[in-house]
């Protein structure tokens, strides 16, 4: 039975992590502990500008909710948010009652988030 | 409608309970939205609360799940889940907390269960052989 998270990282002029996760973020899901060690080194590289595409993330539980806090309370020390590209109403709700989606800004594409880093 | 289910052994059996819970609620529910995903959220998370507290990560452990669905009068159907353990009973009768601050890691998954649910709580079970989570919803048809 599969259970796994996708992720792909890339970086816009070294300082901008532009994270895609796909499938399944649960602590139960084949690549959670990679996906936490990962943020775990761009935090400690001090990384704190994080575009999240979420689209074909289907599933996230409370644990998964923890990564991203985790990123975000990095971000709001920095006095910024991290970005993010989601339209899936299962992960919007979750995120919403979680009352993490402050910490988050919503946008429509990677180009507007690297607006809104480089005018922030 | 009742459904039981019982699982223990590993991480494997409880990703196939998910699996199956999921189709199971969009079915007896008859809606495909984002109800049974929560209801599915839900469950996942209280079993997630009794692995890592109550279990400390032992995966042998059995947990044992009954889904009662019900409908109203009022053209509603009620949900109700009871979920029971084997590990040492808590003291008293938990509730979730009733707030979070912004970057609060622990009890988060408890708030949100209470949050999607009408009703949560965990106790421990009169015998003293474990705790009960017991959530309860009422869907609109």
């Amino acid at each position: 039975m599969e259970c796994k998270v996708g992720v792909r990282v890339s970086f816009y002029k070294d300082d901008i992590a532009i994270i895609e996760l796909s499938g399944e973020l649960s602590i139960f899901s084949e690549g959670f502990e990679l996906l936490s060690k990962e943020l775990n080194a761009y935090i400690k590289m001090g990384i704190y500008k994080y575009i999240l595409l979420m689209e074909r993330l289907r599933y996230i539980d409370s644990s998964g909710v923890g990564l991203l806090i985790r990123i975000s309370s990095f971000a709001a020390k920095k006095n910024t948010k991290v970005c993010l590209i989601c339209h899936q109403p299962n992960i919007l709700k979750i995120l919403n009652i979680s009352k993490v989606d402050i910490f988050f800004k919503p946008v429509e594409s990677v180009d507007e988030a690297i607006s809104y880093f480089e005018n922030v | 409608m009742i459904f039981k289910f019982l699982i223990n052994g590993d991480e494997e059996k409880i990703i196939s309970f998910e699996k199956e819970l999921l189709a199971l609620l969009e079915k007896s529910l008859m809606r495909n939205d984002i109800i049974p995903n929560e209801i599915h959220f839900c469950v996942h998370e209280a079993i997630l609360n009794i692995i890592q507290h109550t279990y400390k990560w032992d995966f042998s452990l059995p947990i044992d799940i009954q889904i009662v669905i019900t409908d109203t009068e009022n053209n509603k159907k009620v949900i109700e889940i009871f979920i029971k353990d084997v590990g040492k009973p808590i003291k008293k009768e938990l509730h979730p907390p009733k707030s979070l601050r912004p970057f609060q890691m622990r009890q988060r998954g408890l708030y949100m269960i209470a949050k999607i649910m009408d009703e949560f709580f965990i106790k421990p079970l009169d015998d003293k052989s474990g705790n009960l989570t017991y959530m309860r919803k009422e869907i609109s048809l």
